[in-house]
């Protein structure tokens, strides 16, 4: 990684920059990608007619899918102005946009494994505005990219210091190493993903397709009906397992084989303000995100991992988790944890939290009855259809119900929730058990939901929300009593506004510091990415 | 400056940040200091009584809508001619029943209250929600109006935050000049904080 910034081609972001040339080879790929794979499918399933009709409609969507490409690239123009970022676009209908550097949340690098090839890279800025990156520069030669970033940082942290962003203070902050995943780590992390199980059921799915289409499978010379004769049940179980088995071995290699290209190199590090990783083989990345931003963290813990010791990390910042959005899917802030080592990695982020000193608490008893119902009640109706349709032999589900109720203790034992000083803990889930932390001054809203079958109960849910992206969940106290969540939901809407008047009042004591050197009083309030027309 | 749900009941919160709710679970009754809790139903506002109205006729047309599309298809999909109209009636009619049976209830249920820091409201039949939205956490608000809402002289108010779940609140049913001087407050209310 060139962590070189301060050479003089990051000076030339003041003025109009404009994309690399070979950003038409990458949109023309883009193009192709959309278009071609269509077009040859309909070119071998259709029938004559069909087929060259449908050629002519695709030719036709191209030809304007190529020409924005082209004046994509040729209108793009970017650059760095104080502190702001200046991206414009447009021919005939001129899109401008202005991203204040303060209002950044991400700043991410990544190079696919074909951009490796090329030696481009990609370069992404995220506001807390939305689900897409606030300008995404797509392709910048990678010295470029790392040079821009590298800029951005710098300029960023002098409008954070309340820096005139042109003067000095350029010295890039020490970095320190936090996190590394070694080899032996990349493998276990491959090996206790649940990718295993969708590469396994991928395989299958596309044997099975394999199998439809007639693909030579070696057809067996027996009469296949004989086959089934001589076959007894326990053959039939067993061939399955081995099946069963060999595509789990299968998916298990694959899983670790791509994590570890995925993984590789996985370095987490931290300056004073930030935290980033980068890592990746064939395709590389990079992320960073201002530790002021972060919302909430979330560790993570499957059943398997749960049972080694280990653990996944997230931090989630607004807009966007930390670098979530690789080809729509969620990585992590740290993919793999020792459990032990979670109270200094929560450390890192929340400074004041200690994760190993906290004492989750239950929640109401009647959860574990609630959850009890809910497994049961469904077990019973099946059995009571089933032996009513297909016989008294059915009944043996009966046998089930001490699973059922097992499951609602371990569900009801893995709920549970904490306050520690300036933070609420909210904690879920058997399977993959989820433990976010969410500072006070981060809360945005607070609810209490109580569903019918609650209701019954007595209990309620508290759901602390917080400005995560993606759309989901959140952190919420599963299964309170019901009066319990009302006073809880008012106990932290009380500590949380005390939170930000302390935030409020530490923030005024800085910009005042600040001040003095020079008097940037920018307003804060709304204003994300602003858009001009 | 204090927030409460009550201002002149200061919350168990700063005292000692640790112990109030750690307590709550295990005994939530004896809770001394607990804060007041917002149940407090008699200062809480009710919506505009026109909204059952609003509710009801929206039901009715939902109803017929849906009526229709059911009558429609079996009539001529399924090829069942003038039969198809009872099965598009009995849609409409269970639609139109329930929504006139159901509006009311929703309307007892919701209830709201501006108060110093915050907009609290309490909403839901089956699924009952128990909200507090500060103000320093509003990015902004609306005031929204349908057909049937510009006809009762109603008006429903939008209020949008940074968060995931809390993202929108809608108070429907309020007076038009209700909604917009409540917009305004709001509006003036909610110039604080860098949200996220």
């Amino acid at each position: 990684m060139p962590s070189d910034p301060q050479t003089d081609e990051s000076a030339a972001i003041d003025v109009e920059q404009r994309l690399h040339p070979l950003t038409l080879l990458f949109e023309a790929l883009r193009v192709a990608r959309a278009f071609l794979i269509p077009a040859l499918i309909v070119g071998f399933t259709a029938g004559d007619g069909v087929e060259r009709f449908a050629l002519w409609t695709l030719a036709v969507l191209a030809v304007p899918a190529i020409f924005r490409s082209v004046v994509k690239y040729a209108t793009y123009r970017y650059r760095v102005t104080g502190d702001e970022l200046l991206i414009q676009s447009g021919l005939l209908h001129k899109h401008r946009r202005i991203i204040p550097l303060d209002r950044v949340q991400n700043i991410d690098t990544s190079q696919s494994a074909l951009q490796r090839l090329f030696g481009m890279a990609e370069l992404r800025v995220e506001t807390a505005s939305g689900d897409s990156a606030d300008a995404t520069l797509t392709v910048l030669a990678r010295d470029r990219a790392e040079a821009v970033r590298a800029e951005l940082l710098r300029r960023r942290r002098a409008v954070e210091a309340g820096v005139e962003p042109g003067g000095e203070m350029s010295e890039p902050p020490p970095v320190r190493t936090v996190a590394r995943l070694s080899l032996g780590q990349l493998a276990l992390l491959g090996a206790t993903s649940n990718r295993v199980g969708i590469i396994a059921a991928a395989l299958f799915g596309l044997l099975q397709f394999a199998l439809q289409l007639g693909i030579d499978i070696p057809e067996p010379a027996v009469d296949p009906e004989e086959a089934v004769a001589a076959f007894s049940a326990v053959m039939w179980t067993l061939i399955a397992l081995a099946v069963i088995t060999f595509f789990l071995v299968i998916g298990w290699v694959l899983s670790i084989v791509t994590v570890t290209l995925e993984y590789f190199g996985f370095t987490l590090e931290r300056t004073e303000h930030e935290i980033q990783k980068h890592y990746g083989l064939l395709s590389r990345r990079q992320a960073t995100v201002l530790l002021r931003r972060v919302q909430a963290v979330r560790v993570e813990e499957s059943v398997v991992r749960r049972w080694l010791g280990l653990t996944a990390m997230r931090v989630e910042s607004a807009g966007a988790e930390l670098g979530a959005r690789q080809q729509g899917r969620v990585e992590a802030f740290l993919p793999l944890a020792s459990l032990a080592d979670v109270p200094r990695l929560v450390r890192e982020v929340f400074r004041d939290l200690d994760f190993g000193a906290l004492r989750i608490l239950p929640v109401h008893p009647r959860a574990r009855l609630r959850a009890a119902i809910r497994y049961t009640v469904p077990l019973l109706l099946l059995t009571v259809a089933l032996s009513a349709w297909r016989g008294a032999d059915w009944l043996w589900l009966l046998g089930l119900v001490p699973l059922t109720l097992f499951g609602a203790h371990l569900h009801y034992r893995h709920l549970g929730y904490a306050l520690a000083p300036g933070y609420v803990i909210a904690r879920s889930g058997f399977w993959t058990r989820i433990t976010w932390m969410v500072p006070l001054h981060k809360i945005q809203t607070l609810h209490v939901v109580e569903s019918p079958f609650q209701r019954r109960h007595g209990l309620a849910t508290l759901i602390v929300d917080t400005a995560v992206g993606g759309g989901q969940d959140g952190a919420q106290v599963i299964d309170l009593g019901r009066d319990d969540a009302l006073t809880l939901q008012a106990t932290l809407y009380a500590r949380m506004h005390t939170a930000l008047d302390e935030v409020a009042a530490a923030r005024r004591v800085v910009a005042g510091r600040a001040g003095a050197i020079s008097a940037p009083s920018r307003g804060e309030g709304d204003g994300e990415a602003a858009e001009v027309d | 400056m204090q927030y409460s749900y009550n201002r002149s009941d200061p919350p168990g919160g700063e005292a000692n940040p640790d112990e109030a709710p750690a307590e709550a679970t295990t005994d939530p009754t004896t809770e001394a200091d607990a804060p007041l809790l917002p149940t407090i139903p008699d200062e809480l506002r009710s919506l505009d009584r026109r909204v059952v109205v609003q509710w009801r006729l929206a039901g009715l047309i939902r109803g017929l809508v849906t009526g229709a599309l059911v009558g429609a298809v079996i009539a001529f999909l399924f090829e069942q001619g003038i039969d198809g109209l009872w099965p598009g009636l009995a849609v409409f009619a269970a639609t139109a029943i329930f929504s006139f049976l159901w509006s009311p209830l929703r309307f007892r249920r919701w209830g709201y209250r501006v108060r110093d820091a915050d907009v609290f409201v309490r909403y839901g039949v089956l699924w009952r929600v128990t909200s507090v939205i500060p103000h320093r956490r509003l990015q902004h608000v609306d005031t929204e109006r349908g057909p049937l809402e510009r006809w009762l002289g109603l008006a429903r108010i939008v209020i949008y935050t940074a968060g995931n779940r809390g993202a929108q609140t809608t108070i429907p049913g309020l007076a038009r000049e209700d909604a917009e001087s409540l917009r305004d407050l709001l509006g003036r209310l909610g110039q604080g904080d860098d949200a996220v």
